[in-house]
């Protein structure tokens, strides 16, 4: 999954260390999810979220997911 | 995070404790405590080998016991050893290799090989062999998802 992490923490000149450790996760958890190998569970990319003031889906991206059957 | 902080105390007894009983099990190895109640007489690569698996146990609980102890005394520290043990990536890469059960089970047939060891040899070099076995591929599961995640 897509997400906006890596440019939100240059924005912000927030390391990788920082924001794991403000959002209880580890720097491996993080890089992770920033190259898109590992996705977030909903609570993660919550905290992530609130961290930038942002909501869930201003960090993440989920336009893939877009076509849901009804 | 108070919580977790005693749970780590509780954690630096258990290590001071596997620390003590490696070292004491090292001074019986050491006298010929073990060869008045052994059924046969180790031989010495036999007694080599139990000896460092014992140092092992005992060097490594001192290092935990270095870890924990410093995390205590460090609330950063302590947060990031938290957030280590209960990260959600981790933890599924934990899980997918088979801990914490793995480790559990090769604990006991390490240390049920120590002291059959004194015992009889063939039972001693099995439980060794297959705990070892057992933990490489828990090792080379965990390394491949943590590639792959």
């Amino acid at each position: 999954m897509k997400t906006k992490i890596k440019e939100l923490r240059k924005q912000r000149k927030i390391s990788q260390e920082e924001l794991a450790l403000a959002v209880g996760t580890t720097r491996q958890t993080i890089t992770s999810i920033e190259v898109g190998k590992y996705t977030a569970s909903l609570v993660l990319a919550y905290k992530i979220a609130r961290y930038f003031d942002l909501t869930i889906e201003e960090v993440f991206d989920f336009s893939e997911f877009n076509e849901v059957n009804k | 995070m108070e919580k977790y902080r005693k749970t780590i105390r509780k954690r630096m007894i258990l290590c001071g404790f596997l620390a003590a009983v490696a070292v004491g099990l090292g001074i019986l190895h050491q006298s010929e405590f073990f060869d008045l109640i052994s059924l046969y007489t180790p031989n010495e690569a036999l007694a080599g080998f139990q000896a460092g698996l014992l140092s092992g146990f005992g060097v490594l609980s001192l290092l935990l016991l270095y870890k924990y102890g410093k995390a205590v005394k460090d609330d950063t520290k302590l947060k990031i050893l938290y957030n280590k043990e209960y990260d959600e990536r981790q933890n599924l890469i934990r899980q997918k290799a088979g801990m914490p059960m793995l480790m559990i089970t090769s604990g006991i047939m390490i240390f049920a090989g120590i002291i059959a060891g004194y015992l009889n040899e063939i039972v001693f070099y099995t439980l060794i062999l297959a705990a070892m076995i057992q933990l490489t591929l828990g090792a080379m599961v965990k390394i491949y998802y943590m590639r792959k995640m």
